[in-house]
């Protein structure tokens, strides 16, 4: 009986917040350990997926090679169009839209035990590094969530998948704009599209000021499948990321 | 005092384990509840007042691993066990409300640790069954071995 009446104290001190500078430091001293035999479990993980998979590895490697040489056409098009861009921004003065890159701070991902849904993941890095809830996380220029909550040496990072996060977006391609939330924790649902607009399967989607969530210019993945029109109804379309959201090991958040 | 301590080790290990190697290679609802299953193995051999003191430590452990209210965890494990080892005394006991215990604490575990979303996932019946073979090797290695002793 006695042990009951301790655990509701401290529940009730837990409730409280009273107990989170213990919770800080013992997440301070832990946060390498739990690295450490996350990213171990993640190699065993990667050693045996590698061996169960090499057929489709090696289909996969004919197709990037495929992939490969059309890039590098697309690339020499695209020096061109950047060098235009250059001039034309140092004519106008605009300065760069890659500024976020000097305020990223790299995190290690050390999943999330408490989650059972698999769209969150913990941060090794907190508020004092800065992280502030609402912060974007990405990967290169891809959106991989937003920090839904800070503590001081950790964080929590609610992935694109999540279906508490809504997020204003655009279609690259035709500039169709509307709203994504996640969908089954897998994909992204893109939603709110009107009949009249066009999406079409394998354009991109990023973020858009709209919203203020997100950082705006952040790809947040391919459409996949559109929906039918109906008269008078709006659309939805799904979206996958191009990240492997399930397999993350760093990240960048990017800093107020 | 020593007791303790080694308890404390010993949770603190499993709680490692279970919120970042097994969370990672097994993930989601599926990973198995260590610290409830070595909890459930002590009271299996007969040591009820330890394995309240195991589940308390352990339950506060997982706590400060995650971002859940502190003293959660230990206080749902605690409950839990407190209701079986009143089942075992008053009303009926053996193996049936053993496997079964460890099993339904587990998913009231799973419930509430999206806490306060109350969410239950698929996967949360498998992990049960993970947990519930988890506390049935920890009960074989708390009898057979002298591990129990240095507890």
């Amino acid at each position: 009986m006695k042990i009951i009446v301790i655990s509701i104290s401290i529940f009730i001190f837990g409730i409280a917040g009273l107990l989170n500078p213990v919770r800080d430091g013992f997440q301070f001293f832990l946060n390498p350990m739990q690295y450490g035999l996350s990213r171990f479990a993640r190699d065993i993980k990667g050693a045996v997926s590698f061996f169960t998979s090499l057929k489709s590895i090696r289909d996969d490697y004919v197709k990037l090679l495929e992939e490969n040489y059309d890039l590098k056409s697309k690339l020499l098009e695209y020096s061109d169009l950047k060098e235009e861009n250059r001039i034309l921004r140092d004519q106008l003065k605009i300065s760069s839209e890659d500024s976020f890159e000097q305020r990223l701070l790299l995190a290690h991902v050390l999943g999330n035990p408490s989650d059972t849904t698999n769209t969150t993941y913990l941060l090794d890095k907190g508020t004092r590094e800065g992280i502030k809830p609402g912060n974007s996380v990405v990967l290169g220029r891809h959106l991989v969530g937003v920090v839904k909550e800070a503590g001081a040496f950790r964080s929590v990072l609610e992935l694109v998948i999540s279906p508490n996060l809504i997020l204003s977006v655009k279609d690259l391609q035709t500039g169709t704009e509307g709203l994504v939330l996640g969908q089954y924790g897998t994909a992204i649902g893109f939603s709110k599209i009107l009949p009249s607009e066009q999406v079409n399967e394998k354009d991109t989607i990023v973020t858009t000021a709209k919203g203020g969530k997100s950082v705006p210019g952040l790809i947040v993945g391919e459409v996949t499948f559109v929906e039918q029109p109906a008269a008078g109804v709006l659309r939805k379309a799904v979206v996958n990321s191009y990240l492997d959201l399930a397999n993350l090991e760093r990240v960048f958040v990017i800093l107020e | 005092m020593r007791r303790y301590l080694h308890l404390f080790i010993v949770n603190l290990m499993l709680a490692l384990l279970q919120t970042s190697f097994f969370a990672e290679f097994v993930g989601g609802g599926f990973n198995p509840n260590l610290v409830l299953a070595f909890a459930f193995g002590l009271l299996f051999v007969e040591k009820d007042s330890l394995s309240l003191i195991s589940a308390f430590m352990g339950g506060l452990i997982l706590d400060f691993l995650g971002f859940s209210p502190v003293g959660l965890s230990s206080l749902l494990f605690v409950l839990c066990l407190e209701l079986v080892i009143f089942i075992r005394q008053h009303v009926f006991r053996g193996w049936i409300l053993n496997f079964l215990s460890v099993y339904l604490t587990a998913i009231v575990f799973g419930l509430f640790s999206a806490f306060p979303k109350i969410i239950l996932v698929d996967g949360e019946f498998v992990g049960g069954i993970f947990t519930l073979v988890a506390s049935f090797i920890f009960y074989l290695l708390l009898d057979k071995s002298a591990m129990l002793k240095k507890i």
